[in-house]
């Protein structure tokens, strides 16, 4: 049998004999893709409670009440009776937004005297502020709209001329791709992507580190670039199922947007799993006991996520850390891997990013190959 | 270096040997400390620009007027974006989003000018990629609010014209007005909402991480027997002492890097430092409770590793940051309520911000005060079962 063969079957001999790796290259991903999207099931903040001030009620404050609610938005919690009622409440954490109504509203905006609403919302939490924001502008909007027609519909003309006189230009925003701008929508796709090569970098880690406990590396076929591919192939395999389970089942399961097709995902995570398994060989030389890839690889999840772009985008990035995020297989892989899938890309549009995970099977591939050939050196001349 | 008797002496031989397992370790002292402040620092480098400006978008103008043109200058003058290129098809300019070389495009319709300037109601369409979450929403906020300036500059000079007084083209325009404020974060930085969360996020998972592998190694690498005794064989004065050297570490951690980042941003902290400081002295002992819990549960170091992985690596959505808990569904509720950070983040955000008093506090503070009388309380008990039992050490 060839190298290849041999190091293939070795590596997969390997996995299955140590529990550990086994939990975490089939069961990881598993159960993380099943955890991570939970806390975002509801896709946007609805129902935010918040305090109202109303100091007319009249009809028209009460109509404005009812249309800012009326997006779902908020909930209008509690009803209170001075500002400063509204910001202790808000600062308490109880509200999250408060909504203040001026005495004589209704008289003031009929007779054109500009009567000021105003509201407030705890912008700490940006995409809880977002929502009322838009509730309270939407509401805005929606009332003066209406005053505004009344007003031009008594000079006689028609209705027609009425509305268009309301706005000369108006904004419609249409969000692309992840049209419904889920968070679980937006997260879940990227952060599994990346949750792909932690898990190999873990299993690797805690493979290589037992057997440098044990002083197991003669059971390793001696690494030529045969060898090194071979086990490499072993998580190509195994995360080319974990991806079809991803875009088939998880996806469904949480309901998120899919525009792309499974065969060119997997071709361009195919390189993207080999540089995984070599940037993990290249790793792992520098545990010595498996637990110690255990904390360092957990811990480093969340820079590693938060450089790929995804989340904040490169361009507010400084520049040497936009450079070295390019070395992680997960920045190219997530970018890429999202363009296929969820922006309904063409294969041509990630060929640059496809290109550069070939550029990482190239790099860490020779790194881990040296790497190997020093530590089989050693080995040789260990006692046993 | 056995001799240290029931009484007393333990806590501190227990403390000073940890002290000298720390001192020997470079490995030690990055998990527990160089390890942590890393990290925190390249998540400070990362949203060190707190606000997204001059993402790149496309313009596709079909009317090439006076009018698009004094729009497509409204959008470059936008903070958050800049008009990268203009175009004639849109389907080019979608496929540079997606390419990733521009996050958005703004459609100006044929005739845009003669409409406008006839009443005849012109919608300026925004395209943005919202699966680059923080990205859609800066560029549609500002394509929105270039749009809105061109409508009301070109109201404000017709109504000018056409006789209506300066000061009642306000009126005239909007009946009513509104006026919103973003409290507590006025800049709406996501170095406020994202990074200063991911503080205590971060340092959860090294405080249980870094507790669980101090107390575990003990157990795998079978001293579990010669812990107990430096501690004169009592589990709570071999626990403590172990633990009192990380607490230390821990809660400076903590306190250098919220404080740190509060005066470098010239925020300061709003109301009580001392309700805050108290949260932290609770929060690092919380995480302290819930390690020793899982890894005397578990009773296997790596066990009770890759279980607070799971627990603490997706911590950050579950104690509704991005989503309140009031959104999520009972299993992700639960969840919520299970690590410390929830309680934690809630404190910090009402007294680092929004200068919320004791009253809104006491709340969390038991929160975090359970995860420590649960954790200490049911843990030490199972701990003291396997310390003196050989079998059980070593275990994978």
């Amino acid at each position: 049998m060839s190298g290849f063969g041999r190091a293939f079957l070795a590596q997969w001999r390997l996995i299955l004999s140590d529990k550990a790796a086994v939990v975490l290259v089939f069961g990881g991903f598993v159960i993380y893709s099943l955890i991570f999207p939970a806390p975002y099931a509801a896709e946007i903040a609805r129902g935010n409670p918040i305090a109202v001030v109303d100091l007319d009620r009249s009809s028209l404050s009460r109509q404005l009440i009812q249309t800012a609610q009326a997006s779902g938005a908020i909930v209008v919690t509690h009803e209170l009776h001075s500002p400063s009622e509204a910001y202790a409440l808000l600062q308490s954490g109880a509200i999250r937004g408060y909504l203040i109504i001026p005495e004589n509203f209704r008289r003031d905006a009929l007779s054109g005297r500009t009567p000021a609403i105003s509201w407030g919302g705890d912008a700490v939490y940006l995409t809880v502020y977002s929502q009322i924001a838009s509730a309270f502008a939407g509401a805005t909007g929606n009332l003066n709209g209406g005053i505004r027609l009344k007003k031009a519909l008594a000079t006689g003309i028609g209705v027609d001329a009425a509305r268009a006189s309301l706005a000369p230009v108006s904004y419609v925003g249409r969000p692309l791709f992840n049209t419904r701008e889920g968070i679980a929508a937006y997260s879940a796709p990227a952060v599994m992507v990346l949750v792909m090569q932690q898990t190999i970098l873990l299993a690797i880690g805690v493979l290589v580190g037992t057997a440098r406990e044990r002083a197991a590396f003669v059971n390793l076929p001696v690494e030529g670039w045969g060898e090194l591919l071979g086990r490499a192939c072993v998580f190509v395999m195994i995360y080319s199922v974990h991806t079809l389970y991803f875009y088939g089942i998880v996806n469904w399961l949480w309901d998120l947007p899919t525009y792309g097709h499974v065969l060119p995902a997997l071709l361009f995570l195919l390189p993207f799993f080999l540089s995984s398994a070599f940037f993990g060989l290249t790793l792992a030389g520098l545990f010595r006991r498996r637990e110690t890839s255990l904390v360092a690889i957990g811990v480093l999840g969340m820079p590693f996520a938060y450089v790929a772009g995804f989340a904040w985008p490169h361009e507010a990035l400084l520049w040497p850390l936009r450079m070295a995020s390019w070395l992680l297989p997960s920045t190219a892989g997530i970018q890429g891997s999202l363009q296929l899938m969820q922006m309904g890309a063409g294969f041509g549009d990630v060929l640059p990013r496809w290109f550069a995970l070939w550029g990482l099977v190239l790099f860490y591939g020779a790194l881990s190959f040296f790497a190997k050939r020093r530590e089989g050196f050693i080995d040789a001349n260990a006692p046993h | 270096m056995h001799g240290a008797t029931a009484t007393g002496g333990g806590f501190h031989e227990v403390a000073r040997r940890e002290w000298r397992l720390l001192a020997g370790s470079t490995g030690l002292q990055v998990m527990h400390l160089f390890g942590p402040a890393t990290v925190l620092l390249l998540l400070w480098l990362v949203f060190s620009q707190g606000v997204l400006r001059d993402l790149p978008i496309v313009v596709v103008d079909s009317d090439k007027s006076a009018l698009s043109r004094q729009l497509i200058e409204l959008l470059d003058a936008a903070p958050g974006i800049r008009v990268d290129t203009t175009l004639d098809r849109l389907a080019d300019a979608e496929q540079r989003v997606r390419r990733l070389e521009a996050y958005g495009v703004v459609f100006i319709p044929e005739d845009f000018q003669h409409d406008i300037r006839r009443r005849l109601g012109v919608t300026v369409t925004g395209f943005y990629n919202a699966q680059f979450s923080s990205v859609g929403s800066t560029v549609n906020r500002d394509i929105g609010a270039a749009v809105r300036t061109l409508g009301s500059q070109f109201e404000a000079g017709q109504a000018m014209a056409g006789g209506v007084p300066r000061r009642l083209v306000g009126a005239a325009l909007q009946p009513i007005a509104s006026q919103g404020a973003p409290l507590f974060n006025p800049q709406q930085s996501y170095e406020v909402f994202l990074f200063t969360a991911f503080v205590p996020t971060v340092l959860q998972l090294f405080f249980l991480l870094g507790t669980i592998w101090a107390v575990g190694s003990e157990l795998r690498n079978r001293t579990a027997g010669e812990w107990l005794r430096s501690g004169g064989n009592s589990i709570v004065a071999a626990l403590a002492g172990k633990l009192v050297v990380y607490f230390v570490i821990y809660t400076l951690v903590l306190l250098a890097a919220t404080f740190g980042v509060h005066a470098w941003m010239g925020w300061g902290v709003r109301e009580s430092g001392l309700i805050l400081v108290l949260g932290q002295l609770l929060y690092v002992a919380a995480c302290q409770g819930l390690a020793v819990l899982l890894v005397s549960v578990l009773a296997s170091l790596r066990g009770a590793l890759s279980f607070a992985s799971l627990l603490a690596g997706p911590a950050f959505g579950f104690a509704g940051v991005s989503l309140p808990v009031y959104t999520m569904n009972g299993f992700a509720a639960t969840l919520h309520r299970l690590i410390p950070l929830s309680s934690y983040l809630r404190l910090y955000a009402g007294q680092a911000y929004r200068g919320a008093d004791w009253a809104a506090a006491w709340g969390d503070l038991i929160g975090l005060g359970l995860f420590i009388a649960v954790g200490f309380g049911a843990g030490l008990p199972l701990l003291r079962r396997i310390s003196l039992t050989p079998e059980k050490w070593g275990a994978e």
